[in-house]
Formats: C-alpha cells, structure tokens, sequence
C-alpha cells in the first residue's frame, strides 16, 4: 500500500511536469498549427542559463528566474526570426522541419559550450521524503502556472486579442489586433512554461540529452489529450505520469517508455482525436 | 484645397498574378451616404472591399478618407482611422462568445468605460445579442451572425462601415431587418456606408448611389433611384 502511495505520489510529480511540457507544445499549436519540436531544446537552454546564474549569484532562485526570462526570449525570438519567414510558405510542414533544425542545433550548441558530461544540478526544494518538498512544488508550481495561463486567456484583454489572433487571424487584424506581436508573445510565453518543465525536470543532473525522454512523454501527453485543449494536456501529462509511474514500479523502470506507448495506441484507438477535442467543422 | 468629407476610391488597380482583378475602378462615397457596389460573382466587388480595408493591395490607385491616404495602411491600423470591415459571411469567431466577439470591436481603444457604453448601445440595437451574450457566437443563426458582426464592427465606433454581402443566406424577411438597420445607422449616426451585395434590389432599396461592377471595371453608376427605376440596366446588369 505504501508503495502504491509512493508510487502515485512520484506519478503526479512526473506528470505535473509532463503536463507542462504538453501545455508549452499545445499553446503554440493552437496559435500557429506549429508542433513545436525545438520546445526541449529551449527548456534546455534555459536550464543551462539557470545553471550559470546560480553559480555566478549563489541563488537558486535567481537562476530560477533568469531561465524562465530566458525561455519568454528565445520563444519569442524563435517565432519572429525563424518561424515567421516560412510560416506563409505552402507547405505547413516547413516551420515543423525549421523547429526540427533548431532543436538539433541547439542541443549541439549547448554541447559545445557546456560540455556532453553532466553536471549536478539542484532541485529547487528538498528532494527527500515522499511527498518531498520538491515533488510539491512541482505539483504547486504547475498549477500556479496553468491558473495564472487559463486566467490571462480567458480573463485579460491581451488574453482575447491572443485567443482571436490564433482563431481567425484575419478576422482579428480588421478588428485592429497586431496579430504579428500576439503570436511572437505566444511563443515566449510557451517557452516560458516550456522552461519551468526543465527546470522541475533536470535535477540532479545537467546535460544535453537529459530532457529527451520527458519531451517524449510530454508531446504524448499533448497527443492524448487531442493537442487543441489545455485542460486535455494537463489531464494527459498527469495519465502519462502515473502510468508510467506504476509500470516502472511494480514492473520495472525498462518498460516505462512501452507503457506511454501503450497508452498513446489504446487513447488514439480509442478516441481518435485525443481524449478531449470536440469535433468541429472547419472551413477550408 | 478645402477638406474632402468622403471616403474617395481613385484609379483602382488590383492584380492577382495574371488575373486582373479590378481595373480603373474610381468611386467617390460622401459622407454619411450609403453607395451599394453591386454585379455578378467574380465582379470584384469583394476585391474591392479588401483592398480598401488593406487586405489586398492595389498596383494602382489611391484610398483616401477624409484627404487622408489610406492606401498603404495595414488593415490592423484602419480600424483606428474610423474604417470598419464586415467581411464576407460575418466573419464572427464561433469559439468565442458572444460578448467576447463584441468586445473585440473595442479593444484597440484601451478604454473600458467608452467600451462599455458602446456596448450598451450595441446591445439596445440587437436585444438578442444581450440575451445571448454568454454563449458561443457558433450557436448563433444566421441572422444573428450577422447582427453580431454589424454590431461588433459598431464597437468601434466608426465612421465608415464596409459591409461584404450582409445578405448572404439570409431569408428574406431578416435581409430586410438588416438593410432597414443598415439605413436607420447612417440615418442615426452619419455613417458611411460601402456596401457590397449580389442582391442588388435589397442594397438599392436603401443605398443612395449604386455601382455595377462587371469583369474590374465600373460599368454603370448612378443614383439608387435611378438603378432601380431603368428597367433596362436593371434586365441587363442587376438580373431582377
């Protein structure tokens, strides 16, 4: 039993992060029709960047910060120099295949810069214990940020000139909306929880190819939960997170990639379109 | 030079690659008038209105306002020169609601107080966008849509209002609320109005001066009055 108790803790944790990884691949998606394949590669900077601060300041915190800084800057950044030029292009594959490019570069970039071996890397709380003081936060603070989220979109003027921008993007600019600016403040916001995932996701160790398997799980959370819907990321991260949390327990830590498949086929035969997208006419 | 109250279309030229889309086309709509543009699929007239709201541009030609150069503005900042767009089938966002969709309108003005009394006014027109206002604009019919759309295009308080076939698959019982509106907004709030319809009887029943488009050109223009009265230009250009 308490086993059972350990294990779903540490499956919330996991799937708070997983969730918020979903939830940076779904609002870009929902902006731009753009999957988001450099959103690891983003957290990963951020993380990096969080590292040097830390060491420079001795401040976790202000680490902490300077990666969420840099996660709103290298999304927006992202968005305006390279996914813009392309996105008018034919195909809606090209801004896909420059997102592919970015993650290969800058997970190479960071390489160089860094180094390939890991470096120790703090968790923000406590790690001891079950719930740990950081398993906590990272339940706490992926829900403060899905709040703060669903409160600028849903409750903010910014909020419905970004929704209408992603909507009906022409329909947004006759109605005066500089739609340009939303979806580039939608990519760094992304980013933004894209960089939180990093920093819940790294510890104890640094290094280049440390936030692969999470992205994995993370865009299959986006999938389950029909990549179009916030709520259905988050549900998706946390069913991703517990049931692999289960499988690597009482079955083993190898099988744990096979059962986020196994989840993926069973939800997508299921409910082809992921378990929360209603169908919807679109026009073409 | 005295100051032109008018929203003036010179010269128009508007191609597409190959396809020349509107050539030469001139009108001249004073204030607080309704001009009905009026012709066949494929006239233009749509052309027409997207390139005077910046979503096209010409090759050729000038837009102004009130002496003002409209040509080169974007269509995010036209709204913020008084230049409303109803574009073609509503353009209302199903996925928002109903209030959400009006208060679109009035964003760009970042003040809430003058937002909500156009609202107010918005609802007092349409009462049933008040009772609808917390559902999704796609549960709306297709009478309401385009209620919805007029009135969010009114949130901005323009002073031109382009509206892109508001009778388009409407009945003709609701087409006819919307025109009498149409006419009692100009009548109300000095509107100008540009409006583009293939149903030229409707349009001409309220506009004040009529324009026939046919292959990007103009090829008749006068009073509504007359449009309406010459059986002849009526078999040969307007079908009815």
């Amino acid at each position: 039993m308490e086993h059972f108790l350990n294990l779903t803790i540490n499956g919330f944790a996991n799937g708070a992060i997983f969730a918020a990884l979903a939830l940076s691949l779904i609002i870009i998606y929902q902006a731009t029709r753009v999957v988001n394949f450099a959103q690891p590669a983003l957290a990963l900077v951020a993380a990096y960047t969080a590292m040097a601060v830390t060491q420079a300041s001795g401040s976790y915190w202000l680490g902490f910060v300077a990666a969420l800084v840099c996660g709103l800057a290298s999304g927006a950044l992202v968005e305006r120099v390279l996914i813009r030029p392309v996105q008018s292009s034919a195909s809606p594959l090209n801004p896909v295949i420059v997102t592919l490019g970015l993650l290969l570069l800058l997970m190479g970039a960071v390489g160089m810069i860094w180094g390939n071996e890991p470096h120790s890397f703090g968790y923000a709380f406590d790690y001891r214990g079950r719930p740990s003081p950081a398993d906590i936060w990272a339940v706490v603070s992926v829900a403060l940020a899905a709040a703060l989220l669903f409160a600028l979109y849903r409750l903010t003027p910014l909020g419905l000139r970004m929704r209408a921008a992603a909507m009906r993007p022409e329909i947004a600019r006759m109605l005066g909306v500089r739609v340009g600016s939303m979806l580039t403040l939608g990519w760094g916001i992304a980013s933004v929880i894209g960089a939180l995932a990093g920093m819940l996701a790294a510890p104890p160790f640094l290094y280049p190819n440390v936030l692969d398997t999470i992205f994995v799980l993370g865009l299959a959370a986006a999938v389950i939960g029909g990549l179009d819907n916030p709520f259905g990321a988050i549900l998706g991260g946390l069913l991703m997170g517990l049931t692999t949390s289960y499988v690597s327990g009482y079955f083993g830590s190898e099988l744990t990639a096979l059962a986020a498949l196994g989840v993926l086929i069973v939800v997508l035969s299921v409910r082809p379109d992921g378990l929360f997208t209603r169908p919807t006419a679109r026009k073409v | 030079m005295p100051e032109e109250l008018a929203l003036t279309i010179e010269d128009l030229d508007v191609r597409f690659g190959p396809v020349r889309a509107l050539s030469g086309v001139s009108l001249r709509v004073e204030e607080g008038t309704i001009c009905a543009v009026l012709g066949a699929n494929g006239a233009g007239k749509t052309t027409l209105l997207r390139t005077v709201s910046g979503l096209n541009r010409p090759q050729y030609g000038q837009i102004r306002l009130n002496g003002t150069d409209l040509t080169s503005v974007p269509p995010e900042s036209l709204i913020r020169l008084g230049v409303a767009h109803v574009p073609e089938g509503a353009g209302i966002i199903g996925e928002l609601t109903v209030v959400e969709n009006l208060r679109l309108g009035a964003l760009w003005r970042g003040d809430r107080s003058a937002a909500a009394t156009s609202l107010e006014r918005t609802y007092e027109l349409f009462p049933v966008l008040r009772e609808r206002s917390a559902q999704p604009a796609s549960n709306l019919s297709g009478g309401e849509r385009q209620m919805l759309a007029i009135g969010r295009a009114l949130m901005a308080e323009p002073r031109v209002l382009l509206l892109d076939e508001p009778s388009l698959g409407l009945a003709p019982l609701v087409t006819r609320q919307i025109m009498q509106l149409i006419r009692q907004l100009r009548n109300d709030r000095g509107l100008t109005v540009l409006i583009v319809e293939q149903n030229a009887n409707s349009a001409l029943s309220i506009a004040d001066h009529g324009v026939v488009l046919a292959g990007g050109r103009v090829v008749l223009r006068d009073t509504a009055e007359q449009l309406l009265g010459d059986e002849q230009t009526r078999h040969a250009y307007l079908g009815f």
